[in-house]
């Protein structure tokens, strides 16, 4: 069986590919998918630290921030807020929900997705050579 | 003054929901005695808190919406507000703070699951003020992080413009004219929330714990009338009731010796 961390990297993934296809389409959507592509990157991490995933997203976000850093935390927020915009309309508005911003936080997750798995990767080798 | 529970009670129930009420249905709802419910409906027609016009045989009660009426609202939301439970409090207090800072701020009002669930995950919070912007949330954006790290919650701000309809969205717990006088207890916590948080976010700096730590000893010290004569001996006196050793104990202490400080 497909190892849990393994399958919700590609469910991150995927999210990710379809909150990009959407950005022209269905802002809300993309912004929608954006943080749950993340969350899960995240998810993927603190499972393959084997450590438990709590329900909550804050408690989520503060794991975040103790296992992959306080700029990790920042962006989850950003996303967040997005989300928010995007499911419930205009609240906790830090940011204008526009194509400009999410195109700038697709860029940004894909950068921080990427460097969750080469953080994983990393210690996956380092194990290996242990 | 006559009549004062019925009174508080009509004006509790107009305030629930907004809505045209009988007379009759409103005493029902209201759970007041008949005789002294006409006696307060009397007495807050003369002086124009309400509007009684005839339906028929009945007559219909209409809450006027004016600033006047508006203070039993803040009263009771008051109340309401020293009744929320748990770490409610100190996070009011510890935002309040923060609020103050910006005048376009006129009112903080909770509304939504924080005040119907016992379990939120969210805590909604709409901000009442004239043309209000994005730009101005900015300013709150570091002490929005600091709560949401300190208490593991998610803090959701609304915005909202300045009229009747607005704040009685939830329960009005700031209000642009309060005053903040904090004691010197309450100075002391604020250090410590500060250094704490200044330690969660520098990846748990372990100089910053022991700052922190010390100023919550310094708290524990004053809320006990203990006045040390050293760091040494607060910390000694903190160190016998608590042995903290990481940051998220120190941070479950926090909000316990909080509660008792901001209630």
């Amino acid at each position: 069986m497909e190892k849990k961390y393994l399958s919700e990297f590609k469910i991150a993934r995927e999210f990710l590919e379809v909150s990009k296809i959407n950005l022209k389409s269905s802002l809300r959507t993309s912004a929608n998918r954006l943080y749950f592509a993340f969350e899960k990157a995240v998810i993927s991490y603190l499972l393959f630290l084997n450590k438990k995933v709590p329900k909550n997203h804050q408690k989520i976000w503060s794991l975040c921030s103790e296992f992959l850093g306080e700029e990790f935390y920042d962006h989850f927020r950003e996303l967040y807020d997005l989300r928010m915009q995007a499911d419930y309309g205009n609240i906790s508005k830090f940011f204008d929900l526009n194509e400009k911003v999410l195109k700038n936080l697709i860029k940004k997750s894909e950068l921080f997705i990427r460097n969750i798995e080469l953080k994983m990767r990393k210690i996956e080798n380092e194990k290996r050579e242990f | 003054m006559k009549y004062q529970k019925s009174m508080m009670k009509i004006m509790e129930t107009l305030f629930s929901e907004d809505k045209e009420r009988i007379v009759e249905s409103l005493i029902k709802e209201s759970r007041t005695g008949r005789n002294s419910s006409f006696e307060a409906l009397d007495f807050l027609e003369k002086r124009g808190f309400i509007e009684l016009t005839k339906v028929g045989n009945q007559k219909k009660v209409i809450l006027v919406k004016d600033n006047f009426s508006f203070q039993f609202k803040y009263y009771l939301d008051s109340i309401r507000v020293k009744e929320l439970k748990g770490f409610l409090q100190l996070l009011i207090n510890l935002l309040n703070l923060e609020l103050s800072k910006v005048s376009k701020f006129k009112y903080g009002v909770l509304f939504g699951s924080v005040l119907t669930n016992k379990s939120f995950n969210d805590i909604d919070i709409l901000l009442v003020g004239d043309g209000l912007k994005i730009s101005d949330l900015k300013t709150l954006d570091k002490m929005r992080k600091m709560i949401e790290r300190f208490f593991g919650v998610i803090l959701n701000f609304h915005l909202g413009s300045s009229n009747f309809e607005e704040v009685s969205r939830g329960i009005v717990f700031y209000q642009s004219s309060y005053i903040l006088e904090l004691s010197n207890i309450q100075k002391q916590y604020l250090e410590f929330f500060d250094s704490f948080c200044e330690g969660i976010f520098n990846k748990n700096d372990r100089s910053l714990f022991e700052i922190s730590l010390l100023n919550l000893a310094y708290v524990f010290c004053s809320l006990n009338n203990f006045h040390p004569k050293s760091k040494k001996e607060a910390g000694n006196y903190f160190y016998k009731k608590y042995k903290i050793k990481t940051f998220s104990e120190l941070n479950k202490r926090g909000i316990e010796i909080g509660k008792k400080i901001f209630k």
